[in-house]
């Protein structure tokens, strides 16, 4: 495999890596919310 | 920079790569950077946070206990990669963390302290608005504690840098009770004490038998400034404090007789590998001539230990009620 084409492959796996995280974190959010509000009433 | 430009710049020949200036620390797989996290360190951190979870008196709704808990499980990672940061140039000497992410060139020093320090925020403000402003504070203090106190002003200056330092990874049970209760009380400060006397004779056992690389990085770990003798007695001593203290919660009322059983044979059995430790055929110098086999022993112990006590109060909670 050539330095560029390891390069973009590290980068492609972080950013992947990066995406689902924050997916994640947004779906975690959600049902923070849900959660609280469920608490509340 | 230079270079970056007539690369990209390029005519009609194919040009070699060349990464651009900022992108140079881009070396990193991904596990390099969960490896930033210490994620053995984190699994203990966990299991400890989710029995204070579990003990509390509250109840708290699954999906903020698992935040609760992530947030623990990443201000803990936080903190571990702010000192990869830190530490860095004596994780270089030392054989046993030589090959982690920084010091093998892998990540950029300034990514990592950039990484810990955005997620060890990113945790606390998590904490503090999902769960309770209390636990977001008990989160901050430990992640200061474990960066400032221990890190940067204990763990190069005294040999007792692991009695006080130890509080740092005491902090999580506390954690989860004020997780679900918003208050602290006296049952979460006694498994505090538990892993805080527990944490010595661990890192001592283990540093009996690496010491020389502790040597080589200059930290004054108990074995390189008192030598392996007085290493032995100081296991000896914290492992006789920390054997009744493991029947605390019973004696306190929080923890029932299946609990005092376990939580005895465990004390019983630690004691009886620190004083194997203390008994160990040594040289003049108090250097092992077993291989530090005893120590090696205890160690693998004291992570048992652990784990069984704190499963052993999570099943009295969860059986007794």
């Amino acid at each position: 495999m050539t330095e560029q084409a390891e390069f973009l492959r590290r980068r492609r796996r972080r950013n992947i890596a990066i995406m689902a995280v924050l997916l994640g974190l947004v779906v975690l959010f959600y049902f923070i919310a849900m959660a609280r509000m469920s608490q509340r009433a | 920079m230079s270079d970056w430009i007539s690369a990209t710049k390029g005519g009609s020949a194919p040009l070699p790569f060349v990464p651009a200036p900022d992108t140079a620390a881009d070396l990193s797989e991904v596990g390099d950077w969960i490896a930033l996290l210490k994620p053995r360190v984190m699994t203990l951190v966990v299991f400890t946070g989710a029995i204070g979870l579990l003990l509390a008196p509250a109840r708290l709704h699954p999906v903020l206990a698992l935040t609760a808990i992530l947030c623990i499980a990443v201000g803990a990672g936080a903190a571990g990669a702010i000192n990869m940061w830190y530490d860095r140039d004596i994780d270089l000497v030392m054989r046993r963390t030589a090959g982690r992410p920084i010091p093998a060139g892998r990540i950029a020093p300034e990514a990592a302290l950039g990484f810990g320090a955005t997620l060890a925020v990113a945790s606390v403000i998590v904490m503090g608005l999902a769960i309770n402003w209390v636990a977001g504070a008990i989160l901050a203090l430990s992640i200061g504690f474990y960066v400032f106190v221990y890190t940067m002003w204990l763990k190069r200056r005294t040999p007792q840098n692991i009695v006080i330092g130890g509080a740092a990874g005491a902090f999580p049970p506390v954690l989860g009770w004020a997780a679900a209760t918003g208050h602290v009380g006296l049952e979460p400060l006694v498994l505090f004490a538990i892993v805080f006397f527990w944490t010595p004779p661990h890192f001592w056992s283990l540093s009996l038998w690496a010491h020389g690389d502790y040597q080589r990085a200059g930290v004054p770990m108990l074995p390189v400034v008192a030598g392996a003798r007085e290493t032995r007695r100081q296991i000896l001593l914290y492992t006789v404090l920390l054997a009744p203290l493991g029947l605390a919660p019973w004696a306190l009322g929080f923890a029932g007789p299946g609990y005092a059983v376990v939580a005895a044979a465990l004390g019983a059995g630690f004691l009886w590998h620190a004083v194997a430790v203390w008994r160990d055929r040594q040289d003049e110098s108090g250097r092992s001539l077993t291989g530090d086999a005893p120590a090696k022993r205890a160690f693998r112990f004291s992570l048992i230990y652990l784990a069984v006590l704190f499963a052993a109060l999570a099943a009295d909670r969860l059986l007794l009620g």
